[in-house]
């Protein structure tokens, strides 16, 4: 319970501190939806040429986005600490949780939360969400809503458990930022789109390595049934909240084993 | 309270602790020094278990791996100057409530607590401005009210008293004095300041290149590495002869003697007597060695057997 109250704790303050520059938190909140919007707005237009793009009409590609912001807003706040992490080890930050009574990645979960971003992908995630929940075919019954909010769970554990293993890398190399970069960022920004589109290598990719398929694209095809569906095994579009799970918790044993060979080298 | 046992640590190539054996008993306030990467802090770390030796023991509030546990955390607060507990962009009493959740502090104990806290080092009226409105000395107070708040067993202090004015670093040795068996806290103090160890703390640890060059009591360490004292005394009639005392040296400027004698060879009073015998004296000083010309002697000494 204690738990609770001190990651609700941490909110506050986060929340406290964003406060004390009101102006500045509004005007970052817009920042980030006028610059994911944007991307949305280019796809947008570009449907409206294609009618589609491997089958998937413009509502259908919306509510793949939507998948992709929302579960992200929530991670921005979460993980927040977590993003750049090694700039945190540098600067010896992370030395003084280390000497605090509770446990090291609860101490950073919902610190510092960046909730002008949580603000703006979700906004964003709502707004798409709503535009295309009710066009593309999906019948919300007690079922669907389950896997949905499965799905969304699966997706920021997901997204959570890959900060936290690019985190676990600072404790070996000073410098982590590049390699996020790569893998986390830039297989994002091809996330957005239905994977099939791409070469069989970042598919591959999408699937085994950076998992994001998990985090969208699978529990879509689960409610959409694309027919594209057909070059994957169907089994993934079940597994999806749990490959959030798995991740998430190899990801913290990894940190574990991380954190204690910090403790005997130092930084 | 705290044991070591050859206690080695390479970091980066470098070998910051080497051999290291101590023992810390409970309540005990001990003076930390040594120069710049000497390895205080290394040590500081070893002992709160953020580093891991890489062979030897350590112990620290009973447990062997002192940082991993929880419990032994809760009873354990490192401050360092140089390393802030205070959230930057937020109130003081938003990290002072942050502190009470964070060690699970009983609110109207610690609600008790704060009040005193508050009035000795006098920051109340910081309470809702954030760390960056405020000078170092201000911050440094509300970092110690910090940890202080969670009445730990063990405190460990590594350059607090920066940016502190006179009058507070005063106030504030006073308060830790009898701190310790006030509140069943053992205190490790760490500081480049020599005159504040020597005034607040009755043992030393002196850390040279990673080695315990010294451990024991503040008086022993002065009378052991530099026993010289001084006496300038002014006076008036004939000079007085000296030809038979052992003396290290003696020197005349006007009607001002100097005299500079090694306690282990003769006693003050002896040469007082002499001088009293001998001629008028008009006024007289006693100079005794302090911790600062001890510890440059020693340096002086360590550097040149070490080079």
């Amino acid at each position: 319970m204690n738990e609770l109250k001190i990651a609700l704790q941490s909110l506050k303050m986060s929340v406290r501190t964003r406060m004390q520059y009101r102006v500045d938190s509004l005007v970052a909140t817009l920042a980030v939806f006028i610059r994911e919007s944007a991307n949305i707005i280019v796809i947008y237009l570009a449907l409206l040429k294609f009618d589609n793009i491997n089958g998937w009409n413009v509502n259908e590609m919306l509510f793949l986005f939507s998948l992709l912001f929302l579960t992200y807003a929530f991670v921005v706040s979460l993980f927040a600490d977590l993003r750049d992490f090694s700039r945190m080890i540098r600067e010896g930050r992370f030395d003084r949780l280390m000497v605090r009574p509770r446990g090291l990645l609860f101490q950073l979960i919902l610190n510092n939360a960046d909730l002008m971003a949580s603000a703006g992908h979700g906004t964003l995630g709502i707004l798409l969400f709503l535009i295309s929940a009710g066009k593309v075919g999906i019948c919300w019954d007690f079922a669907t809503i389950l896997y949905y909010l499965g799905a969304i769970i699966g997706g920021v554990l997901l997204q959570g458990g890959m900060f936290i293993f690019f985190s676990s890398l600072s404790f070996y190399f000073l410098e982590t930022n590049s390699l996020r970069e790569i893998f986390y960022w830039n297989m994002r920004k091809f996330a957005g789109y239905p994977i099939s589109i791409y070469h069989k290598l970042i598919q591959g990719l999408l699937i085994y390595v950076v998992p994001f398929a998990f985090v969208n694209y699978f529990p879509a095809q689960y409610l959409l049934r694309k027919p594209d569906l057909i070059n994957y095994n169907e089994i993934y579009i079940y597994i999806a909240p749990l490959v959030g799970i798995a991740v998430y918790l190899s990801s913290y044993l990894f940190w574990r084993v991380s954190v204690r060979r910090y403790y005997s080298t130092g930084n | 309270m705290i044991v070591l046992k050859n206690v080695c640590k390479t970091l980066s190539g470098r070998e910051v602790l080497k051999n290291i054996s101590l023992h810390i008993a409970e309540n005990e306030l001990v003076g930390i020094i040594g120069q710049n990467g000497a390895g205080k802090t290394t040590l500081l770390n070893t002992i709160t278990g953020i580093l891991k030796p890489d062979s030897g023991f350590i112990r620290t509030l009973e447990k062997e791996n002192p940082a991993a546990e929880k419990r032994v955390l809760q009873n354990l607060v490192y401050l360092s100057g140089n390393r802030s507990q205070l959230w930057e962009d937020l109130k003081i009493k938003d990290s002072i409530d942050h502190c009470i959740e964070m060690y699970r502090l009983d609110p109207s104990t610690a609600k008790k607590r704060l009040d005193e806290l508050e009035e000795i080092f006098e920051i109340r009226s910081f309470r809702n401005s954030p760390p960056c409105h405020l000078s170092l000395g201000e911050r440094m107070r509300c970092e110690l009210v910090y940890g202080l708040l969670p009445q730990p067993r063990l405190l460990i202090l590594d350059e607090v008293m920066n940016g502190l004015d006179f009058s507070f670093k005063h106030k504030i040795m006073e308060y830790f004095k009898d701190y310790g068996n006030k509140e069943h806290t053992t205190i490790l103090y760490a500081s480049n300041q020599l005159s504040e160890v020597e005034q607040l703390c009755r043992r030393i640890i002196l850390i040279h290149q990673g080695s315990v060059l010294f451990d024991g009591r503040t008086a022993q360490i002065i009378a052991l590495f530099s026993p010289c004292y001084r006496i300038e005394a002014v006076f008036s009639g004939n000079f007085p002869d000296f030809e038979d005392l052992p003396l290290e040296k003696y020197r005349l400027e006007g009607d001002l003697l100097t005299v500079d004698y090694d306690i282990h060879k003769i006693e003050t009073v002896q040469i007082l007597r002499h001088l009293m015998e001998k001629c008028c004296i008009r006024n007289i000083r006693i100079l005794k060695p302090n911790l600062e010309e001890t510890i440059q002697k020693i340096y002086g000494g360590a550097n040149g057997k070490y080079n």
